[in-house]
C-alpha cells in the first residue's frame, strides 16, 4: 500500500528531478481553474526551480464569462416570473450594475444549486414560474445540462429553459498556442475535461505548434510528475501530448456523453471575457431543443458593455502579466470587491494569487 | 395557549405574561412571583469578565443542538476565554409572529437543560414579537457575567516565541454540519455541531495558569481566523502543522467537495491556547483529561519574522494563511 509518507517522498523526489533537468527557462500554463488552486494550496510554486514557470491560464468558466452575458443574466433575474437557478460562483461576479447577489438581496429569486437537476426539480413543483438555470462551465458541466435539457424534453416542461455559455476548452488553447507574446512551451492539460473528451482534441498542440500537453490529475504528486514530463519533453525537444491521468482518463474520453452533447449542442462561436470571440469555442442549442434556450424564448439581447479601463484579466487570462502587475489587484480589486471576473470565483487565477499570496511568502 | 406566537405576545399583557411563565419560566427556572426589573447577583471580589452575543443562526434546529443551545453555550465560552468562572446569563428573544410556540419551547427547553448542566443560572431575560416578515423566526441575544481568579490574565501580548499553539479538537464540525444541512446537500452525513461548553475545560488549565498565554474559541472565521488575529496583536508569525491539524475525514472529504477549507470553518465548542512551550505538553495532558478536550492537539507554534501565519502543507512546503476574505458563510451562529 502507498501510504501518504510515499507519496510525500515521491513528490519531493519529483521536484528535485524537476530543479535537476531544469536548465533553461521553460513556460507552463496550467489551464484548468482547480489546477490552479492544487497549486496554490500545496504550495507547489515555492519547491519549483526559478527557471520553471507556471502560469494560469483560461480554464475557469465564471472568469471567462464576457461581460455583455452577466449584464444580460442579471436582467434576467429581474423579472419576477424568473427563477434564476446558478453554481454558487456566479452569484458573486460583478457585472456592469451589481451582481446577483446583490439583486438576491434585493428580492430577486436567485438560487444556487449543485446541480442542473436540482433547477429541473424547481421546474416541476413551481409551474407558474420560468426556471433559468445558468449554464456555465465546459465539456464537464456541460453533459449535464445537456441532461436536464433531455429529460425536460421528455417531460415535456415547458416552464424550464437554459441561459447557456457552455464552452468548450481545446479552441481557446488554439488561440494561446497561436499568441506569439505569450509563447508557452507546455500545458497542463485539465484532468476532468479530459475525462469528457479524451486525449485526441490536444493533438494539434504539438503537430501544430509544437507545444508540449500532458493530462494531469489533481494531488499535488501528479501535478508535480506532469511539471517533471513537460520539462523532459521540452528539454529533448519532442513536444507530444501524454495523458498522466490514467485512472480516469481514456483516451477516448467518455464517448456517452460526448453523444449527449452531440445530440443536444452543436459547435458555435462564443464570447470569452479577455479573449474576445473565438470561432467554434461554445456550445449552442441545438435547434431541436431551441424552446430550452432561454435567449430564444425571451428574445434577449446581449449589449456590448465598456470594461473596467483597469482591469487586466485579459492580460491575466492569456498568461501575459502576472495578478500582482495588474495596479487594481489587492487594491481596487479584492475577492470581496472585485473588479474583474478572475477575482470572483475560488478558482479565478487572481483570487487564487490573492488566496495564497503566491508572491509574499519569504 | 395558541399555537403560533402572535402581536399581542409581545403587547406585555397577560399573553406577553403566560407566554414568559409557560414557556421561559417552566423551561429556564426560577420564580416569576419574585420577579424584579434586574437580577440582583452577589460577586465576591476579583475582576469581572462581562460579555453578549446574538444569535441568527439558520436553521433554528440542526444535529447536535439548537439556536437555544448555540446562544447559552456561546456567551459561556466568551466568558470561559479570559479564563472567567461563569456566574449568570441574560437572554433576550426577538420572536417573529407566527412563530411556531412548540418550537420555541423546545428552544428554550434545551438552554434550561445547559443551564441545570452546567449550574449557570439565566437570571434575567426579555421577549419582543415582531410581525412577519421583521425577522426570521427567532434572535437570541445573550449576556454574561463571571469572575476571574486572581492568578489568571490570558491575553495574547503574553505571547512569546516558541509558545506552543494547542486546539481542544477537531476543526469545522459546526460549520460543515449547518453547511451540509442548508445546501441540502444528499450525502449521509455523521458530522454534528460540536456546540458545548467549555467553562469546565478551560478552568481545568487554572493551576498552571502562568503558562497559559491567551486562550480564544474559534467561532465565526475559524481557527485561521483566530491565527490571523493572533499574529497580528503579538506581531509575530505562526507556524502551524498541516499534519497536526484535527480534522474528521468526512468534513475533510465533504470540504474538498463544496470547495471550503476546514481552517476557515465555525467552531462553536473548540478553545484555542497559547501555552509556554516548557508546559505545552502538560496542558495537552490536562486538557485531553476533559471530556471536551479528548482530540486535543498541539498544531504549532509562535516564531519570529514577519507577522502572518505560515502552513507547512502535508507536502512539505510552505505557503500563507491568510485572513479568509470575500464569501464568509452567513448566519451560522
Amino acid at each position: 500500500m502507498i501510504t501518504k509518507l510515499d507519496e510525500k517522498k515521491y513528490f519531493h523526489l519529483l521536484a528535485d528531478k524537476v530543479c535537476e533537468i531544469a536548465t533553461r527557462p521553460v513556460k507552463l500554463m496550467e489551464v484548468c481553474g482547480t489546477h490552479t488552486m492544487a497549486i496554490g494550496k500545496a504550495g507547489i510554486r515555492g519547491v519549483l526551480p526559478p527557471e520553471v514557470e507556471l502560469i494560469s491560464g483560461p480554464g475557469c468558466p465564471v472568469c471567462v464569462t464576457a461581460d455583455s452575458d452577466i449584464d444580460a443574466f442579471m436582467r434576467l433575474a429581474e423579472d419576477e416570473r424568473v427563477i434564476l437557478a446558478t453554481y454558487g460562483d456566479m452569484v458573486r461576479v460583478p457585472g456592469t450594475k451589481g451582481s446577483l447577489a446583490e439583486l438576491k438581496a434585493q428580492g430577486a429569486d436567485v438560487r444556487v444549486v449543485y446541480s442542473a437537476l436540482e433547477a429541473l426539480a424547481f421546474a416541476r413543483s413551481e409551474t407558474a414560474r420560468e426556471v433559468v438555470f445558468l449554464g456555465v462551465g465546459f465539456e464537464t458541466t456541460a453533459p449535464a445540462t445537456a441532461h436536464a435539457i433531455k429529460t425536460a424534453s421528455k417531460e415535456g416542461l415547458s416552464n424550464f429553459s437554459i441561459y447557456n455559455l457552455h464552452k468548450t476548452v481545446p479552441e481557446p488553447l488554439r488561440v494561446l498556442a497561436a499568441d506569439e507574446t505569450t509563447k508557452i512551451d507546455g500545458f497542463i492539460l485539465p484532468g476532468h475535461v479530459s475525462v469528457i473528451i479524451g486525449e485526441y482534441p490536444y493533438y494539434f498542440l504539438a503537430e501544430e505548434f509544437g507545444a508540449a500537453g500532458a493530462i494531469a490529475g489533481f494531488e499535488p504528486p501528479e501535478v508535480m510528475a506532469t511539471i517533471l514530463k513537460l520539462v523532459k519533453d521540452i528539454n529533448a525537444d519532442a513536444p507530444t501530448i501524454s495523458n498522466l491521468y490514467r485512472r480516469v482518463v481514456r483516451p477516448e474520453g467518455n464517448v456517452v456523453a460526448q453523444r449527449l452533447l452531440d445530440e443536444i449542442f452543436v459547435q458555435a462561436d462564443a464570447e470569452w471575457r479577455g479573449l474576445g470571440a473565438i470561432p467554434d469555442s461554445g456550445l449552442a442549442i441545438r435547434q431541436r431543443y431551441e424552446s430550452f434556450d432561454v435567449a430564444r424564448k425571451f428574445n434577449i439581447e446581449r449589449q456590448s458593455v465598456k470594461l473596467h479601463p483597469g482591469c487586466r484579466c485579459g492580460d491575466i487570462l492569456k498568461g501575459i502579466i502576472k495578478p500582482h502587475q495588474c495596479s487594481l489587484f489587492s487594491k481596487r480589486c479584492t475577492p470581496e470587491n472585485p473588479v474583474g471576473p478572475c477575482m470572483v470565483s475560488s478558482e479565478g487565477t487572481c483570487a487564487a494569487y490573492y488566496l495564497y499570496q503566491e508572491s509574499s511568502l519569504v | 395557549m395558541s399555537d403560533t406566537i402572535r402581536l399581542a405576545h409581545g403587547s406585555g399583557g397577560e399573553m406577553t405574561a403566560r407566554l414568559i411563565e409557560e414557556v421561559f419560566y417552566t423551561a429556564l427556572g426560577g420564580d416569576p412571583k419574585g420577579a424584579n426589573d434586574s437580577a440582583i447577583l452577589d460577586l465576591s471580589g476579583g475582576r469581572i469578565a462581562f460579555t453578549t452575543d446574538s444569535f441568527v443562526i439558520s436553521p433554528l434546529f440542526f444535529p447536535g443542538g439548537d439556536i437555544g443551545k448555540l446562544a447559552f453555550c456561546g456567551t459561556v465560552n466568551d466568558l470561559a476565554a479570559v479564563g472567567a468562572r461563569p456566574i449568570a446569563l441574560s437572554a433576550s428573544f426577538i420572536i417573529e409572529e407566527g412563530m411556531d410556540v412548540a418550537e420555541l419551547k423546545t428552544i428554550a427547553l434545551s438552554m434550561g437543560e445547559m443551564s441545570r448542566e452546567t449550574g449557570i443560572p439565566v437570571v434575567a431575560g426579555d421577549t419582543k414579537v415582531v410581525d412577519k416578515g421583521s425577522a426570521d423566526k427567532l434572535f437570541i441575544t445573550t449576556s454574561g457575567i463571571g469572575v476571574i481568579p486572581d492568578q489568571v490574565d490570558y491575553h495574547p501580548r503574553h505571547t512569546r516565541e516558541g509558545d506552543k499553539i494547542i486546539i481542544s479538537g477537531t476543526m469545522g464540525d459546526h460549520g460543515y454540519c449547518i453547511t451540509a444541512l442548508r445546501e441540502g446537500i444528499d450525502i449521509q452525513s455523521s458530522v454534528q455541531s460540536d456546540c458545548q461548553p467549555l467553562h469546565g475545560l478551560v478552568a481545568l488549565l487554572n493551576p498552571i495558569s502562568a503558562a497559559v498565554r491567551t486562550v480564544r474559541d474559534a467561532t465565526r472565521g475559524g481557527v485561521g481566523t483566530v491565527l490571523n488575529e493572533w499574529a497580528r496583536q503579538s506581531e509575530k508569525s505562526i507556524l502551524v502543522f498541516e499534519n497536526h491539524l484535527p480534522v474528521k475525514d468526512e468534513v475533510k472529504g465533504g470540504c474538498a467537495l463544496l470547495g471550503l477549507d476546514p481552517i476557515y470553518l465555525a467552531n462553536e465548542g473548540k478553545m484555542l491556547f497559547i501555552i509556554a512551550a516548557d508546559k505545552a505538553d502538560d496542558a495537552l495532558a490536562i486538557l485531553k483529561s476533559h471530556p471536551a478536550g479528548l482530540d486535543s492537539a498541539i498544531i504549532g507554534e509562535v516564531a519570529g519574522g514577519k507577522t502572518q501565519v505560515i502552513m507547512e502543507t502535508e507536502w512539505g512546503t510552505r505557503r500563507v494563511v491568510p485572513t479568509p476574505r470575500g464569501e464568509i458563510l452567513p448566519r451560522i451562529c
